[in-house]
C-alpha cells in the first residue's frame, strides 16, 4: 500500500499563498477526476479548508500512484500558480507519516486552535465528496474511516476539546455561567454586529439562550444577522433588532450586555452609565462583557455595585490557561494517535497480504495432498494399515506448516508498507503465485 | 450492629473527604467526585449506624424517636451530611464541599458538647406526636439555617471572587451567583417556616403536658425571637427579590450567628437538657461515647 499527503496548512504556508490554493467543491472535483483518468488506480482525497489545502493519494498498487513531486505540480498546475513561490511551503510525508498526519488533523492537533472541531466534519466532508464521486476506494475508505474512530477515542480519552479558548466562547461559557444559572430566561443585549458578535450569538444559542436583542450602529447589518440566525436555527434563537437610539433603554434592562464594536471611543461613559444605572428599576446583577478593542466601556463602570464588567484583557487570561491545558493533553493525544496508526497499519497490511497468504498455502496444500495421494495409493497396495496412513497424513502437514511459518511470520511482521509490498512480491515471484 | 464505630471514626472520615475536597485547590484530580462521594457515603453511613447504635435496640418503633439533644444533634449533622452528598452529585464540578463540611464536622463537635444532657423522659417522648414534631421541625430549620449559612460564605466568595476578576480553574469553581442567591431564599423560606410549625408545636406540647404555656420561658422566647428575625428576612428578601437582587447571603448569615446564640442560650437552660427519666433502663440506651 502506497499513501502520500501534499499539501500546505498554516504551520508553513502565509494565508495569500493558501487562499490562491484553496479548492472549491466544484474545483476539487474536477481535479480529482482528471486525476482518476490519467492513474486509474488511484485514491483521491482532496481536503480543503481556511487553513489547509491537503491532497491524500494512495493506492494498493505501488505502480498505480503518482510520486509527491507530480502530485505537488498537479496541485499548483490546477490554479496556474508559480512552482518558485511555493517551494517552501508545502508539505508531503508518506506512507505512515501520511496516516498518522491525516489522524493528527482530524483530532484537531494540527489545527491553528487545537481542540476545535470543526475540521473533524470537514474531513468528513472531503472524504464524503470523493466517495459519491467515485475518488475513494478501499485504503482511503478505511483511513478516513479510522481517521474519525482516532478523532473520537481522542475526544474522548483526552480534555482536548474540553475547554475553550477563543475570547467569545470563554466569555460565555466560562465568566458568564459564573453568574446565571441558565440564560433562556434572561435578557441578553448584544452590541456590535462584527465577527465577534456573531460568534458571541452562536456561543448564546449553544448556552441556552432563546432572546438576544441585537444593537448596531448600521441598523441593516444587524438585521442581515439577526435574519441569518433565524434561518440558520429555524426560529430557536430570536434575535430582535434594536435601533441605536434604544441603546440606553435596552441598557437599563439587560442582564447580560455584550459588546463588540468597533468603535474608537467608549460607546459608554461612566457618567452616562451612572446616569442609567441610577434609573434601572432591576437592581440585579448586570454582566457586561466588552469583548471590543478598544474598549467600549469605561473601565470605572465596573466598580458601581451589582454591575460586573469584564473586558478582553480579563478574559485573555482564562484563553491563555485554557491553551495551556490543551497543550498539557498533547502527549496524551498523541499517544492514541501514535497506536491508532500502528493498528490501523497493521490491520491494513494483514488485509492487504491476506490472498497472497492464501493463495499460498492453497498451493502447498495441492501439493502436499497430490504427493500424499500417490504415496497412499502405492503403500495401501503393500497392505499398510490406516493407523500408519494417518500418521504419514500429519506428518505431510506438519511439514507443509513448517516450511511456510517463517517466511509468513515475516509478511505479517513488516509493518512498512513499501517493504510488505516488497516482500509480497518477491513471494508471489519466488513461488509462482497467481491470486 | 458495628459496635466499634465511634464519633472520632465518623469525624475523620468527614477530615478525609474535605482534604480530598480541598485538594481541588492544588491539583486536578479526574476522579475526584466518584472519590468523594464514595467516601462521604461510606461516613454517612458510619453515621448513620452510630446513630442507630445510640438509640439502642429498636424493638419498636417509638424507640427510633431521639430522646436526647445529643442524638437529636447528630440526627441534625446526619441530615446536613446527606445535603451534601446529594449536592456533591448534583453540582459535581463544584467546590461546595468545602463549605459545607466543615459544618458537618462542626455539628458533630456541637452534638458531642451538648452530649452531657439526661434523656427525655421516653413515656413523653413516645407518648405525645408533638415532641418528635417539635424537635423535627427545629432540627429541619436549623439545618435550613446552616445551609444557608453555607450558601452565603459560597455567595460572598463568589460575588468578591467575580468582582475583582480572579478567574479560577474549573475544579474550584463554585456554582453561579444566580443558584446561590436562590439556595439562599430557599432556606430563609424553609428556616422560616420550620421554626415556625416547631414553636407551634411546641407551644401543643407545653399544653398538653402542663395545661398551660410559661411564655417567658427562654427556650420559648429564644424560638419566638428567631421566628420573628427569620420572618423579617423572608420579606426583606422577597423585597429584594422584587427589585432583582438579593440579600439572602447577608441576611442568611444573621440568621446562622442567631441561631448559635439561640442554641447555646437553650441548650445552658433546662428546656434543652430534658426531664430526668424515671427509669435505669432508659438511663443505659443512650450513652455518650
Amino acid at each position: 500500500m502506497i499513501m502520500h499527503m501534499i499539501g500546505c496548512s498554516h504551520h508553513q504556508t502565509p494565508l495569500h499563498l493558501r487562499q490562491r490554493l484553496a479548492f472549491s467543491p466544484e474545483q476539487a472535483n474536477s481535479a480529482l477526476g482528471s486525476l482518476k483518468r490519467r492513474f486509474p488506480n488511484v485514491e483521491t482525497v482532496l481536503l480543503s479548508t481556511c487553513n489547509r489545502v491537503e491532497l491524500y493519494a494512495a493506492s494498493s498498487d505501488p505502480s498505480g500512484v503518482p510520486d509527491v513531486g507530480f502530485l505537488q505540480n498537479f496541485l499548483l498546475d490546477f490554479h496556474h500558480l508559480n512552482p518558485i513561490d511555493y517551494a517552501n511551503h508545502m508539505k508531503n510525508c508518506s506512507d505512515t507519516a501520511a496516516v498518522e498526519h491525516l489522524f493528527t488533523v482530524a483530532s484537531s492537533l494540527d489545527s491553528l486552535v487545537v481542540g476545535e472541531s470543526q475540521i473533524l466534519a470537514q474531513v468528513k466532508q472531503a472524504y464524503e465528496m470523493s466517495r459519491s464521486h467515485e475518488f475513494a476506494g478501499p485504503i482511503v475508505h478505511a483511513a478516513f474511516q479510522h481517521a474519525s474512530l482516532v478523532a473520537k477515542r481522542v475526544t474522548n480519552e483526552t480534555e482536548i476539546h474540553s475547554r475553550r479558548i477563543s475570547v467569545p466562547s470563554v466569555a460565555i461559557s466560562e465568566v458568564a455561567a459564573e453568574f446565571f444559572e441558565r440564560f433562556d430566561d434572561k435578557d441578553i443585549l448584544i452590541i456590535g454586529t462584527g465577527e465577534m458578535g456573531e460568534e458571541a450569538l452562536r456561543y448564546l444559542q449553544d448556552a441556552g439562550a432563546v432572546r438576544v436583542r441585537l444593537i448596531n450602529r448600521t441598523t441593516e447589518n444587524a438585521r442581515a444577522l439577526a435574519a441569518k440566525f433565524e434561518k440558520e436555527y429555524q426560529g430557536a434563537l430570536q434575535v430582535s433588532v434594536e435601533l441605536w437610539d434604544n441603546l440606553p433603554i435596552r441598557l437599563m434592562t439587560a442582564d447580560l450586555v455584550i459588546s463588540t464594536t468597533s468603535a474608537t471611543e467608549p460607546i459608554m461613559t461612566l457618567a452616562t452609565y451612572k446616569s442609567l444605572h441610577a434609573q434601572r428599576k432591576k437592581q440585579g446583577t448586570q454582566l457586561i462583557l466588552d469583548l471590543a478593542v478598544p474598549r467600549d466601556f469605561e473601565e470605572p463602570i465596573g466598580n458601581l455595585s451589582n454591575v460586573y464588567l469584564y473586558s478582553v484583557d480579563d478574559l485573555q487570561a482564562a484563553c491563555d490557561r485554557n491553551v495551556d491545558f490543551r497543550r498539557q493533553q498533547w502527549p496524551l493525544a498523541r499517544k492514541i494517535i501514535s497506536e491508532e496508526t500502528s493498528r490501523f497499519l497493521g490491520d491494513l497490511h494483514h488485509r492487504h497480504a491476506g490472498p497472497t497468504i492464501a493463495a499460498l498455502r492453497a498451493q502447498a496444500n495441492q501439493i502436499k495432498q497430490q504427493e500424499l495421494d500417490r504415496l497412499k495409493n502405492r503403500l495401501l497396495a503393500q497392505g499398510v494399515h490406516d493407523e500408519s496412513l494417518e500418521e504419514i497424513s500429519q506428518s505431510f502437514e506438519r511439514l507443509v506448516n513448517k516450511i511456510l511459518h517463517p517466511p509468513l511470520q515475516s509478511l505479517r511482521e513488516e509493518s512498512t508498507g513499501e517493504q510488505q509490498a516488497t516482500l509480497l512480491m518477491a513471494l508471489k515471484r519466488l513461488f509462482n503465485i497467481k491470486e | 450492629m458495628l459496635s466499634g464505630v465511634t464519633v472520632s471514626l465518623i469525624l475523620l472520615g468527614y477530615v478525609i473527604v474535605l482534604a480530598v475536597e480541598l485538594s481541588r485547590l492544588y491539583m486536578r484530580l479526574p476522579w475526584r467526585m466518584p472519590i468523594v462521594v464514595t467516601l462521604a457515603s461510606i461516613c454517612w453511613f458510619l453515621h448513620a449506624v452510630y446513630l442507630w447504635n445510640l438509640l439502642g435496640d429498636a424493638q419498636s418503633p417509638a424507640k427510633l424517636v431521639p430522646s436526647t439533644m445529643y442524638s437529636w444533634s447528630h440526627l441534625a449533622a446526619l441530615i446536613f451530611g446527606l445535603v451534601y452528598i446529594v449536592l456533591s452529585i448534583k453540582r459535581s464540578t463544584n467546590a461546595v464541599g468545602a463549605f459545607l463540611l466543615p459544618l458537618v464536622i462542626a455539628m458533630i463537635l456541637g452534638a458531642a458538647a451538648v452530649g452531657s444532657g439526661q434523656p427525655f423522659d421516653r413515656s413523653e417522648v413516645t407518648g405525645s406526636l408533638w415532641r418528635p414534631v417539635h424537635a423535627g421541625a427545629l432540627i429541619v430549620g436549623t439545618v435550613a439555617v446552616f445551609l444557608g449559612f453555607a450558601a452565603a460564605m459560597m455567595n460572598i466568595a463568589q460575588e468578591r471572587r467575580l468582582k475583582t476578576k480572579r478567574l479560577v480553574t474549573k475544579d474550584w469553581r463554585l456554582p453561579s451567583l444566580e443558584y446561590l442567591h436562590a439556595m439562599g431564599r430557599s432556606c430563609l423560606v424553609v428556616s422560616t417556616v420550620s421554626i415556625a410549625m416547631g414553636l407551634v408545636s411546641g407551644v401543643v406540647l407545653n399544653i398538653q403536658r402542663n395545661g398551660t404555656v410559661n411564655w417567658l420561658e427562654s427556650g420559648i422566647v429564644f424560638c419566638a425571637g428567631l421566628l420573628v428575625w427569620l420572618v423579617v428576612a423572608s420579606i426583606l428578601e422577597w423585597e429584594a427579590s422584587r427589585r432583582g437582587t438579593s440579600w439572602s447571603a447577608y441576611l442568611n448569615i444573621a440568621s446562622f450567628a442567631i441561631v448559635l446564640i439561640a442554641l447555646t442560650l437553650v441548650f445552658s437552660t433546662p428546656h434543652g437538657r430534658g426531664r430526668m427519666v424515671t427509669s435505669s433502663v432508659q438511663q443505659t440506651t443512650e450513652v455518650l461515647p
